[in-house]
């Protein structure tokens, strides 16, 4: 999907749930990968990935396509969600205990079968270990480079810093990280 | 670890794929479902935005309306009301004019008064200040008309505070003699204007001015004091052949009067004394003035 239909997409997703889905489908698992390798947890990914959703679901009427592109929009939610989550420690509403399980599915299985999976990446479990040892916005510049694969400007877009300031920022980060090993 | 081998360890680390497909499509469902907006916010927005934009536009026009236009309107329909009364139009003809006007709720306030400050009006042999009209707004009529006498006493405190005033000002001390005694205290009358205190609307004099009366022997001067601002205005000397008024210095006039020069402080306007010249009595006060600026440019 290129730029221009994104765009018409999301102008049109305002209004119609149909578009919504095909974005809500697009986007989903960036941002559940993306908030599972943040926090490392199946459970409060699952709530995180609900509360960034729901949130821009909530703020998808003043999105506006300046500067900022829609996938750098939701990073930033969820990046905002993921902060808001460590500061706080605050209680997330799961939508999993509102809805019931769609039929003929085993959502208990599922999460079993993820947590193996998860288990399986012992290398990058201890990186999230000592990652999650920096502060917040060191942790969101190292994962959106070398986990999510940004480039500074998306980065930059995400969290609304000057490129500059993000490859200072980066930078910094790996230095205290590696401090750590 | 070396920078680069940490770079290379995060490039190269192998990464979680997981999905969990039950709560994609729940979350999905819920949102659709429970959370998807049944009407536009944005066009809600853009529909109470226009509302608002509608109403404080009303809300502004409803506020001039009140403050501007209709107190306007009211106030020439009420000159319209005073004018027509024949009583009112006897004062005017007589050399008075319509000075203020005031509304507090259905009634308005006219001040009539002499053109000039420290006239009086003069009706079938009686001395005004001035008048005040009462207007009955809504039977469109003239209700009450008030006649202001002037205030020629004034009461023990203020006649005090002028003598006070009189004696101790530096160009009277300068300009009449010290033995010289205060014989009279009385008041000029001084241009009204409206007060409104709270529902009710006084006529009171803008400034409080006396005269005084300097006596010695058969030597007579005459102060004129402004009470408000503490000072003596102008000194006129009131014998018949050595007439003349000495205007002192306002505050204003002083600081324009300052001289640049120290020769020029000699021209400070004041009487003159014993073996100078003195002013012919052909020469009224106002040369005399002029002469005394004219010294000072």
């Amino acid at each position: 999907m290129d730029k221009e239909s994104e765009k018409e997409l999301v102008e049109k997703a305002k209004k119609d749930p149909e578009a919504f889905s095909i974005l809500y489908e697009k986007y989903y698992s960036q941002i559940f990968g993306y908030i599972l390798k943040r926090v490392a947890d199946l459970e409060i990914a699952q709530d995180i990935t609900s509360e960034t959703f729901l949130k821009a679901l909530k703020k998808l009427w003043t999105f506006k396509w300046r500067g900022i592109s829609f996938s750098s929009w939701l990073f930033k939610i969820a990046s905002n969600e993921i902060a808001n989550f460590y500061r706080k420690k605050k209680k997330l509403v799961s939508l999993e205990k509102i809805s019931e399980p769609v039929a003929n599915s085993d959502p208990l299985g599922e999460i079993m079968r993820a947590q193996e999976e998860l288990e399986k990446h012992k290398d990058f479990l201890i990186l999230q270990e000592k990652i999650s040892q920096l502060p917040l916005k060191d942790q969101e510049v190292i994962y959106l480079r070398f986990f999510e694969k940004k480039k500074i400007k998306e980065i930059g877009e995400i969290l609304g810093k000057r490129e500059g300031t993000i490859k200072s920022l980066l930078h910094r980060a790996i230095e205290k990280l590696r401090e750590l090993f | 670890m070396k920078k680069e081998d940490l770079i290379k360890k995060l490039e190269r680390a192998s990464l979680p794929e997981i999905e969990i497909t039950s709560h994609r499509e729940r979350l999905k469902k819920d949102l659709l479902e429970n959370y998807f907006p049944t009407k536009n916010k944005w066009e809600t927005f853009l529909m109470f935005r226009k509302a608002a934009f509608a109403s404080l536009a009303v809300i502004i026009l409803l506020l001039a309306s009140f403050y501007f236009i209709y107190p306007q309107y009211t106030l020439a329909k009420m000159e319209k009301i005073v004018l027509a009364d024949p009583q009112i139009k006897e004062f005017l003809e007589k050399g008075s004019i319509l000075k203020e006007m005031k509304v507090i709720g259905n009634k308005g306030y006219a001040l009539i008064s002499p053109a000039q400050e420290g006239e009086l009006l003069e009706i079938k042999q009686e001395k005004l200040a001035g008048v005040l009209v009462e207007v009955n707004l809504k039977e469109k009529r003239v209700s009450r008309i008030e006649r202001i006498t002037p205030q020629i006493f004034l009461d023990e405190k203020e006649e005090e505070k002028a003598k006070e005033i009189a004696k101790e000002n530096p160009e009277v001390k300068k300009s009449i003699p010290k033995e010289a005694e205060i014989s009279e205290v009385r008041s000029i009358p001084s241009e009204l204007e409206l007060i409104q205190k709270g529902e009710e609307i006084e006529v009171s004099p803008k400034e409080k001015k006396a005269t005084v009366i300097y006596k010695l022997n058969e030597k007579k001067w005459e102060g004129r004091i402004n009470l408000k601002e503490e000072k003596v205005e102008e000194i006129e000397i009131l014998d018949e052949d050595e007439k003349e008024n000495i205007k002192l210095p306002t505050t204003t006039d002083q600081e324009e009067l300052k001289p640049s020069t120290p020769e020029m402080k000699t021209a400070t306007p004041t009487i003159p004394s014993k073996g100078e010249p003195m002013m012919q009595p052909s020469e009224n006060s106002d040369v005399l003035l002029k002469k005394v600026e004219m010294e000072l440019k």
